[in-house]
């Protein structure tokens, strides 16, 4: 029966919001922005930790979490495309991709004196993406939903004319923040 | 231990998550969250990194320091709060306050500790 309501829910939901952009909203004035990047429960609105991690996040309506349970305050409102905003630090490029993973970096061409133009790429790449809805759903846990987007990098020097489909880690914050988790994941598949 | 090191994984809590005893991989948040850092495995052929986990601390041990400054740290803390604890010195979690953020060396899990 649950699983019926679930499904009559999806489908009521498709349809009053078809593939438009919406964001998950419910009472509580908590949000992954307030907590700090780990939701924890709101006692005071009875709104759970998972509802508190996905409070005032924008998702496509066709590609976005589905975690809801019994008496769930949560709503989907439809809204804008979001512009997207970084939580990307700069040491994730410099200090650490261009440091231990050096090698990765070398074989597409990419050595430190890169780093500005690395950083520029995976962040504008991944803005630009999430905002045309090109993501892919990953773990869903108390600090949040991460996501992967796959972005093509051109090759430099030695590997100049080659492409790279590489693939980028990030956690949805409120109203469109993207926080990075990894900045390169893996070649994409 | 701290931000950007290189860690191994010393515990059998975590196959749950795809991780095993002997895993290594780097800590990529610079925060310290309820005693756990967050721990991104890299995949040992193709040297990616996979999803972070929360791992508590004393699963962990120091392959290499980063040498991250206490600067670049603060940098990357949550609203660069230098309260949050970030290194772990001699079984001490210490903030960039310089406090000692546990009363007993290797207990990171006193109720105190944020």
């Amino acid at each position: 029966m649950k699983e019926l309501e679930a499904l009559y829910g999806k489908i009521t939901d498709y349809l009053k919001n078809g593939d438009g952009w919406v964001r998950r909203e419910n009472i509580s004035p908590k949000d992954l922005d307030v907590c700090n990047g780990e939701a924890t429960d709101d006692g005071i609105t009875h709104t759970c930790a998972l509802c508190v991690a996905l409070n005032r996040t924008v998702f496509k309506n066709d590609n976005k979490p589905d975690y809801y349970h019994p008496f769930c305050k949560c709503e989907q409102k439809p809204t804008a495309p979001p512009e997207p905003t970084l939580d990307f630090p700069m040491r994730k490029i410099k200090d650490y991709l261009f440091v231990k993973k050096e090698e990765l970096m070398r074989s597409m061409g990419y050595l430190p004196e890169d780093a500005d133009e690395v950083y520029a790429l995976l962040g504008e790449g991944a803005k630009k993406e999430y905002a045309e809805g090109n993501y892919k759903l990953g773990f869903f846990n108390e600090h949040g939903q991460r996501i992967s987007i796959t972005l093509r990098m051109k090759g430099k020097r030695d590997k100049l004319g080659k492409s790279f489909d590489v693939v980028t880690g990030w956690m949805v914050y409120p109203y469109g923040k993207l926080h990075n988790n990894t900045p390169i994941s893996g070649w994409a598949k | 231990m701290q931000y950007l090191d290189r860690v191994r994984l010393i515990s059998d809590d975590y196959e749950q998550y795809g991780l095993h005893r002997g895993d290594e991989g780097h800590i990529l948040n610079a925060e310290i969250r309820y005693g756990k850092f967050c721990f991104y495995r890299e995949d040992p052929v193709t040297k990616f990194d996979d999803d972070g986990v929360s791992v508590r601390i004393e699963d962990l041990e120091l392959v290499e320091a980063s040498g991250s400054s206490d600067e670049a740290i603060l940098e990357d803390l949550p609203l660069h709060n230098p309260e949050w604890g970030c290194k772990v010195i001699d079984g001490f979690i210490y903030n960039l306050k310089g406090e000692r953020l546990n009363e007993y060396a290797y207990d990171y899990h006193h109720r105190r500790i944020k």
